[in-house]
C-alpha cells in the first residue's frame, strides 16, 4: 500500500527482523482478502487508514458512511442497483450486478447501520449481494471490506447482535486504540495540516489489478505443512482440557475446569473456529509476503513460520470471542492482545518442547511409517498429532 | 490431497530428529501440567514500567526466580540517596546513557553491590546477565514477547535501545558491575570441594547479600569448566555460571578469564564489548555503574 495520509510509527509486531505497522496489516488483509474491522475511539485514525486503503482501488473502491436512517433502498442506490427495487427477473438482476465491479467496500461507522443494511454490507464485503433470497456475485472475483466503528465494551457482549455479526463476518479486527500514533507522529500530522477532517486521498492511480495479482499469488502458493500443523494445534491442541474438550463443555467452560487449569491457557482461551483457522493461515502468508518485500530473507521467513502464524493468530483471535473475558479483565487489565501474548508464550513453550518429536514424526511419515516411540510423546493437548500424522501418511506425503 | 513434508521444523532438521528418535536418548517428554501464562504485574516497585521481567530459569543445579531487571543502570533518587547514606557512602550520577538517562558512577564493586542489597535489590550475576542479553535479543527479533514490570509488552525498538546501551561497540566507554568474585582455592582445601577440576582450581562466589554490614556470598562453588585465557569467545557457549566454554574468531564478545581475587563486570567501548572477570574490585570510573534487579513479587 502506498504511503497515504495516515501516519503511525507504532510497531504492531516485529516479524523476521522487520517492523510491521498498521498500514502493513491493512495491506496484509487486502492481499489475503480478509475483511477487516478497525475498532477504536474517535480520532484514533481508523477512518483515515480505511480511506488510504480505498485509494489503492481507484474507482473500484466504494465508500459508505454508516447511518441509522439508511435503508437497503439507499444502499442499493449507492451501489447503482436502485433498478432492482422494481422487481426484475434473475437474468436481468445478474446483468445489473455483473456491472458492479467494486473490489473494495469501505464502511465508516458500521455500528450505526440497522441490521438489514449491515447484513447486505457484509455480503458486499464477501463479494455478493442478496436479492429475493438469491446471491449474485459482484466485484469480479475479488472483493474485500474494511469497516470502522467504536464498540467499546459492547463488542464482547455475547447477547449483542452486532458483536456476534462482526465475529461471524469480519476476519480480522484491530483495536486502533492499542496502537495509537506516537507523539512524534502527531507532531508531524499537526505540523503538516490542521484540517480536522478526514483527508480523502486522490485516487491518482487504480492499483487494484496489482492488488488482485498479489492476492492471486498468495492463494496460489502452497501452505507449508508446518503452518498446517500449527493451525491444527490452534484447533485441537487448544481444545484439550482435563474434561476432554472445551468445546463440548459449552457453558461450563471455564468454571468447571480443574484448579491448575484455571490460571493457565486452558482456562484463558478456547480453540479457534475452522473459519478463523483459515484466516490465520491467510494472514500469516500475507504477512510473510510483506516482510519479505521489506527485506526479510527467505531463510528467515521459513525459519519463522511459527512467528508469523502466532502474530496472525493474535490479530484474528483477539476479538473473535475465544478469550475468557473475565480472566482477561482480571489478569490483563482487559487487554486482549496482552492476554494473547501470554497464550502465545505458552504455545511457544509447548512447541519448543515438542519440535524434535514433531519433526521425527514427519520424517517417519515421509517414509510411510509411524514410530510408536515418537507418537507416545504426543499426549494430552498433543493427542491430535496421531490422526494428523496418520492422514499425512495416507496422503502419500513426502 | 498430498502433503509436502518439510525437512525442518522450528530449527530441527529431519536428520537430527531421526537421529535422536533412533538413539537410546530419551525423547523430550511433553509438558503435563499446563503452564501459567499470566505475566502478573510486579507489586514491589515504585515504577514497574522501568523494569523488564526476566523469567526465572534453571541452569544445571542453579536456578533463580522471576526477576525484574532495570532498563537503565541505577540512578540517583531519594531511596538510593538514603541507602547510600545508611552505608556511609556519598554517591553521584556521573554516567550518562545514550538516551540521556544518568546513572551512578565512581562506585567500586563492593559499594555497588551493597547499595543494591540495601535497596532490597540484587545485582545480576554473569548467568543472569547472559540470560538478560538473550531475552533482549529474542525480544528485538520478535521471537519472544518481553514484558515490563506492569505486564505490558515492550516494543522491539525500546528493547533495542536497552540492548545497544549495554552491548553496542561505540564510544563512550561504559560498564556495569556483575555479582561474581573469583578466588583460587587453598591447596589444603582442594580435596574437600566437590566439582573442582584439577588444573582449574577456582571458586566463584555470587548471590552476595548484606550480613551485618558486610557483603557475603550466599553461593560459593567450584568454577565450572570455562575458557581460561583472554580472547574472543563463542557467544553461544556459556556454562551454568554464565562463563564461556569456547573461543571464537568472530570477534563478537571478548572475555578476560577469572583471576584470583578479581570480580566480574561487563564493558563496551569503541573497540569491543566484553565480559571481564579480571577486574580489581576496588576500581572505579565515572561510567562504571550497576544495574538493579529485584525478585518479582
Amino acid at each position: 500500500m502506498k504511503q497515504g495520509t495516515y501516519k503511525n510509527s507504532t510497531e504492531l509486531m516485529n516479524l523476521h527482523g522487520q517492523s510491521v505497522y498498521m498500514p502493513d496489516i491493512v495491506e496484509a488483509c487486502l492481499r489475503g482478502r480478509l475483511n477487516l474491522f478497525l475498532q477504536g475511539d474517535t480520532g484514533s485514525g481508523k477512518t483515515q487508514l480505511m480511506r488510504d486503503a480505498m485509494a489503492e482501488f481507484g474507482d473500484k473502491g466504494l465508500f459508505i458512511l454508516g447511518r441509522n436512517d439508511m435503508d437497503t433502498r439507499e444502499l442499493f442506490q449507492q451501489v447503482n442497483l436502485e433498478k432492482l427495487r422494481t422487481g426484475k427477473s434473475s437474468s436481468e438482476i445478474r446483468e445489473l450486478t455483473d456491472k458492479i465491479d467494486h473490489h473494495f467496500i469501505g464502511v465508516d461507522e458500521l455500528p450505526n447501520c440497522v441490521p438489514a443494511v449491515r447484513a447486505q454490507l457484509f455480503n458486499l464485503f464477501d463479494g455478493f449481494i442478496e436479492i429475493n433470497g438469491k446471491a449474485y456475485q459482484i466485484g469480479k472475483g475479488y472483493s474485500v471490506g474494511i469497516a470502522t466503528g467504536n464498540l467499546g465494551q459492547k463488542f464482547t457482549e455475547s447477547a449483542n447482535d452486532l458483536g456476534r455479526a462482526l465475529k461471524d463476518r469480519m476476519h480480522v479486527t484491530v483495536d486502533t486504540d492499542y496502537f495509537a500514533p506516537t507523539a512524534g507522529d502527531t507532531l508531524e500530522i499537526l505540523a503538516g495540516n490542521t484540517n480536522p477532517r478526514v483527508e480523502f486521498s486522490d485516487s491518482e492511480k487504480d492499483n487494484s489489478q496489482e492488488m488482485l495479482e498479489k492476492h492471486r499469488n498468495l492463494v496460489g502458493t502452497e501452505v507449508p505443512l508446518q503452518k498446517l500443523l500449527i493451525t491444527n494445534y490452534l484447533l485441537h491442541g487448544l481444545d484439550y482440557c482435563s474434561k476432554g474438550s472445551k468445546r463440548k463443555m459449552k457453558e461450563s467452560w471455564p468454571t468447571q475446569l480443574a484448579n491448575n487449569e484455571q490460571g493457565s491457557d486452558v482456562g484463558l482461551v478456547l480453540p479457534v473456529s475452522p473459519r478463523a483457522a483459515k484466516s490465520v493461515i491467510r494472514l500469516s502468508q500475507a504477512l510473510d509476503d510483506i516482510v519479505s518485500e521489506k527485506g526479510a530473507s527467505a531463510d528467515a521467513v521459513k525459519r519463522g513460520y511459527f512467528d508469523s502464524m502466532m502474530q496472525a493468530y493474535k490479530f484474528v483471535a483477539a476479538y473473535s470471542g475465544v478469550l475468557n473475558d473475565s480472566a482477561v479483565e482480571a489478569n490483563y487489565d482487559g487487554d486482549k492482545y496482552k492476554a494473547l501474548d501470554a497464550v502465545i508464550t505458552t504455545t511457544r513453550t509447548q512447541f519448543d518442547q515438542q519440535k524434535e518429536n514433531i519433526m521425527a514424526a514427519l520424517a517417519y511419515a515421509s517414509k510411510g511409517k509411524m514410530s510408536d516411540k515418537v507418537m507416545s510423546k504426543f499426549t494430552g493437548r498433543w493427542g491430535f498429532m496421531k490422526d494428523t500424522v496418520d492422514r499425512i501418511i495416507k496422503s502419500g506425503g513426502q | 490431497m498430498k502433503f509436502t513434508i518439510p525437512s525442518e521444523f522450528m530449527g530441527v532438521t529431519s536428520e537430527e530428529a531421526l537421529k535422536l528418535a533412533e538413539s537410546n536418548k530419551t525423547l523430550q517428554n511433553p509438558i503435563v501440567v499446563p503452564q501459567a501464562v499470566i505475566p502478573i504485574p510486579a507489586t514491589n516497585l515504585r515504577d514497574p514500567s522501568a523494569y523488564i521481567i526476566l523469567e526465572g530459569k534453571t541452569h544445571g543445579n542453579y536456578s533463580y526466580p522471576d526477576l525484574l531487571v532495570g532498563m537503565h543502570r541505577l540512578g540517583l533518587d531519594t531511596d538510593v540517596q538514603s541507602a547510600a547514606q545508611n552505608l556511609g557512602l556519598s554517591v553521584q550520577e556521573t554516567g550518562q546513557e545514550k538516551d540521556g538517562t544518568k546513572y551512578l558512577g565512581n562506585i567500586n564493586w563492593e559499594q555497588a553491590l551493597k547499595i543494591n542489597a540495601q535497596l532490597g535489590n540484587v545485582t545480576l550475576n554473569p548467568r543472569q546477565f547472559i540470560d538478560f542479553k538473550e531475552l533482549l535479543k529474542d525480544g528485538i527479533g520478535g521471537t519472544r514477547a518481553v514484558y515490563d514490570g506492569r505486564g505490558n509488552r515492550i516494543s522491539s525498538l525500546n528493547l533495542n535501545s536497552v540492548y545497544d546501551e549495554i552491548f553496542e561497540v561505540r564510544d563512550p566507554w561504559r560498564s556495569e558491575w556483575l555479582d561474581a568474585k573469583f578466588s583460587k582455592v587453598n591447596q589444603g582445601l582442594m580435596a574437600t570441594i566437590k566439582g573442582l577440576v584439577k588444573g582449574q582450581e577456582y571458586l566463584v562466589h555470587y548471590n552476595h547479600a548484606l550480613n551485618n554490614g558486610s557483603l557475603t556470598p550466599v553461593t560459593s562453588e567450584a568454577l565450572e569448566s570455562c575458557v581460561m585465557s583472554d580472547g574472543w569467545i563463542d557467544i553461544n557457549s556459556f556454562n551454568n555460571q554464565g562463563l564461556p566454554t569456547k573461543t571464537s574468531s568472530d570477534k563478537r564478545m571478548y572475555f578476560w578469564h577469572p583471576v584470583d581475587g578479581r570480580v566480574a563486570r561487563f564493558l563496551a567501548n569503541s573497540d569491543r564489548a566484553g565480559l571481564y572477570c579480571i577486574w580489581d574490585p576496588s576500581g572505579t570510573n565515572s561510567n562504571l555503574g550497576v544495574r538493579a534487579a529485584r525478585k518479582k513479587i
